[in-house]
């Protein structure tokens, strides 16, 4: 039997006015005539709070690009979770920023793609990033907790200084630094996105440092590449033991990739009951516990920690859902990550940012570099 | 103990309460646990007073 999940993910829509090329919507995004209804996410909500959740983290694409989110927001809160709305900011204007506090917003996290604005621009494939700073200065005159998130990657590593240095300024209480995770479209566009064993040994002893330069004002979480990782990632802390993801159209899944495993059916909050799908249904069971190991995880000491790493790497990079992580280095397929990185420490090292007046203009300029995410129809 | 942060309430008040309602505690324990309490989740920027 599997204890209540502890979070629940909701990625209100696939929409986004960014395009961001490491963006971890699948590759097929959810249409818009499919999206759940504000009485629908509203039930969702009860249930989880019913369950026994505790947060409600608002995803997307871009969640204020749902019309009804300081609804949305409301109801969740009204449900018992703690409540987080996770964004680019575009479309959170003053008052829209007052009303979702006023529904009960608890936590905010602003979403920046470099301190330098031609680059943050060139990542997210809009201009965004002046807008963003001015709204950073508008959350902070309300009560409510701020996060800044910022991923990085090969072509942003070597300014991290700078980057922190450009988030301090705007007075979080958190920020995350996440290295991109390569699934979907950052999988896409790796060799333009992997970074160099000599960029990441450097990030690690600028955010040791800057943990410690910042303890008790700012807090700052990191997150580790795995590919330079000796173990794999416990992914999303085992699969169906904490968070449940609900995608736009309904689909309850165990992370954000679930959706390309072969085979395996993932169910609708439509037609079953979130309790049901977390406790009984096959797609939430099938990698819960260690039943489906093969070796060299089955007897591995570390199987309770990290589950043999992530199913949906294991199928990426492997071909085999059922396989260690190749991200771990007891794994058999290890050496695809290692030849990865090879390739990663041999190239050449960044490229210059490409400013364009166009979205189209910039997808041409930067076409043979990466792929832009695109929009759901 | 978390109940009683709700934005309004001073740490003082708080501990006032706390005092009461677990009468047969030493109230100077009561206080220096819960300060340090607080310290630790306001250094991890988790509540702020």
């Amino acid at each position: 039997m599997a204890s209540n999940p502890l979070a629940l993910i909701a990625e209100v829509t696939h929409r986004c006015p960014l395009h961001c090329v490491y963006c971890s919507n699948p590759l097929e995004l959810s249409q818009t005539a499919s999206e759940l209804s504000t009485a629908e996410w509203t039930s969702v909500f009860q249930q989880g709070g019913k369950l026994g959740m505790l947060h409600a983290h608002f995803t997307g694409g871009e969640p204020l690009a749902r019309t009804d989110i300081v609804e949305l927001i409301a109801a969740a809160r009204a449900a018992g979770l703690y409540t987080n709305l996770i964004t680019s900011g575009i479309g959170l204007t003053e008052q829209r920023l007052q009303a979702l506090v006023a529904a009960g917003l608890d936590h905010i996290q602003l979403s920046f793609q470099d301190s330098r604005e031609e680059a943050a621009n060139w990542i997210a494939g809009a201009k965004t990033h002046a807008y963003k700073i001015e709204l950073s200065r508008e959350i902070r005159k309300h009560k409510l907790a701020f996060t800044v998130n910022l991923v990085v990657h090969r072509q942003n590593l070597d300014h991290l200084e700078e980057m922190i240095a450009f988030i301090e300024q705007m007075n979080p209480e958190r920020v995350e630094i996440a290295h991109t995770q390569y699934y979907g479209w950052a999988l896409q566009n790796r060799a333009a996105l992997l970074p160099t064993r000599a960029q990441v040994e450097k990030a690690v002893a600028i955010v040791n440092a800057a943990q410690k330069r910042l303890a008790g004002r700012i807090r700052i979480d990191s997150v580790v590449p795995d590919y330079y990782a000796k173990y794999p990632k416990a992914c999303m802390g085992g699969w169906g033991q904490r968070l449940v993801l609900i995608n736009p159209s309904g689909k309850v899944l165990p992370c954000h990739a679930a959706e390309i495993i072969p085979g395996l059916e993932f169910e609708n909050v439509r037609e079953k009951t979130l309790q049901w799908i977390w406790q009984e249904s096959n797609s939430f069971q099938k990698f819960r516990g260690e039943s489906w190991m093969q070796e060299p995880c089955r007897t591995c000491d570390r199987r309770t920690e990290d589950f043999g790493g992530c199913r949906c790497q294991a199928l990426l990079l492997a071909g085999d859902v059922n396989a260690t992580d190749p991200a771990c280095s007891l794994a058999p397929k290890h050496s695809i990550v290692e030849a990865a990185l090879r390739e990663a420490n041999a190239s050449g090292h960044t490229v210059q940012a490409s400013p364009s007046s166009s979205f189209v203009r910039l997808q041409e300029l930067n076409a043979g570099l990466w792929s832009y995410r695109t929009n759901p129809e | 103990m978390l109940e009683h942060c709700d934005g309004q309430r001073t740490f003082g008040e708080i501990i006032a309460e706390l005092q009461k309602q677990f009468g047969a505690a030493d109230p100077e324990k009561i206080r220096t646990d819960i300060s340090l309490f607080l310290e630790q989740l306001q250094k991890k920027r988790i509540v702020d007073y």
